[in-house]
């Protein structure tokens, strides 16, 4: 079962627009679910269930209008309450809120979607390299990419999609991009390649400290965070027996990533979105 | 009264070194930092460390690089591997080398903590 990957899996499904993602995520990150949508997504009530409590129920009066029906105890109704609502549920909620879903709509996607068994996002990303002809490199690229949304949702706190829309950055628009290679039984480099509005949100929120622009510190924070990352992939990599070495880091401005079996995949966030490039070869000269 | 432990961290990071700084200065360390092997080297020669955090992936000279110089010039300086790149050949290869512990990043306090009570065992 897949938790923390809804937005993902809805894209995927076609569920979602491309052009829709990041509006949604920001959204997301600022909305809390609320218990209707916690009793449906946590199988205790139905669809059916909720919309016979009222009509626009939420919050204490939901519960206290369930109870009345029997349809929750008190031992759910603390359960809803003592609740933090994950990233999952709170797109949930945003999706209904918007009138993209009805209560119904949202059970059944639910239902398909803990039944998923693949991780969405290696299925986006094996999908997108297979299409632009990588088909040797696809398992590799959608392992690490998991692997990269996974730590990025943790050190960044922010919802996640890796959306399916082309990639066009401007050569000229003000942007940094790190990358790092990784050399032994795999040669592979993975970099981050945001414009600086972006880049350096991402800095203040690995780093907790206030950065006021992309300085050497703002740029130190993302090859760290590139670092770390790439340094989880060779401990996994390493139980298949491939072992690779980090080359350090490197930094370029105002650049397009151009490397040979490379793909550059559109990463949305609560506050923008970035580029996570993976190829066979370097993309950031110095 | 405990000894107040003079700890060296070695790391190209700027952010990681300041983190770390606050961390053991928080724990009752004095620090002093290096951002590479070589520097390390020096640093070790000159400030006479209790301890040593080191990083593998740096420029000029490497972590494993300065774990050997140092184990030659300094044979009973604890030294803590503190990197991204702790795959069971690494840690196998610097513990081989001497080093006391190998902590991968992303460190957590208590990581941290324990390292430090293992440099002090060792000091003490």
């Amino acid at each position: 079962m897949n938790n923390g990957y809804f937005a993902q899996y809805l894209l995927n499904e076609g569920q979602i627009e491309q052009e829709n993602v990041l509006g949604l995520l920001k959204k997301s990150a600022e909305c809390k679910a609320d218990f209707p949508i916690a009793a449906l997504r946590k199988g205790l009530l139905s669809a059916e269930q909720i919309a016979s409590v009222s009509e626009n129920p939420s919050g204490e009066e939901f519960l206290r209008n369930a109870g009345k029906n029997g349809l929750l105890n008190a031992v759910q109704m603390d359960e809803l309450r003592s609740l933090v609502p994950d990233e999952d549920l709170n797109f949930a909620q945003v999706l209904y809120d918007e009138k993209a879903v009805t209560l119904e709509k949202l059970e059944s996607l639910f239902s398909a979607y803990d039944k998923y068994g693949e991780s969405p996002v290696r299925e986006i990303v094996r999908n997108r390299a297979v299409a632009v002809g990588l088909d040797a490199e696809a398992d590799r690229y959608s392992s690490f990419a998991e692997l990269f949304v996974h730590s990025f949702k943790r050190f960044m706190d922010t919802p996640v999609v890796v959306n399916s829309k082309e990639v066009l950055v401007e050569a000229a628009s003000l942007s940094h991009m790190v990358s790092q290679k990784l050399i032994g039984g795999v040669t592979m480099v993975t970099g981050i390649q945001a414009e600086n509005g972006v880049f350096l949100e991402m800095a203040r929120r690995y780093s907790h400290e206030d950065i006021k622009e992309v300085d050497a510190l703002a740029v130190d924070c993302l090859c760290e965070f590139l670092n770390v990352v790439n340094g989880l992939f060779a401990v996994d990599i390493s139980s298949e027996n491939v072992e690779v070495d980090l080359d350090m880091p490197r930094v370029q401005e105002n650049s397009v990533p151009e490397a040979n079996f490379q793909i550059v995949l559109a990463i949305d966030t609560s506050f923008g979105e970035f580029s996570l490039v993976m190829a066979g070869d370097e993309f950031v000269l110095r | 009264m405990e000894k107040k432990l003079k700890i060296l961290i070695t790391d190209d990071s700027q952010l990681l070194r300041k983190k770390l700084r606050a961390e053991l200065e928080g724990l009752g360390c004095e620090v002093i930092e290096a951002e590479n092997g070589k520097e390390a080297v020096m640093k070790d020669l000159q400030e006479k460390p209790d301890g040593i955090f080191l990083d593998i992936v740096m420029p000029e000279v490497g972590g494993i690089e300065a774990l050997q110089v140092i184990r030659e010039v300094n044979p009973e300086i604890p030294v803590i591997m503190l990197s991204s790149a702790g795959t069971p050949q690494k840690l196998m290869e610097t513990l081989k080398m001497g080093a006391l512990d190998f902590i991968q990043k992303p460190y957590t306090s208590e990581q941290i903590k324990k390292a430090l009570a293992a440099i002090r065992k060792k000091v003490e």
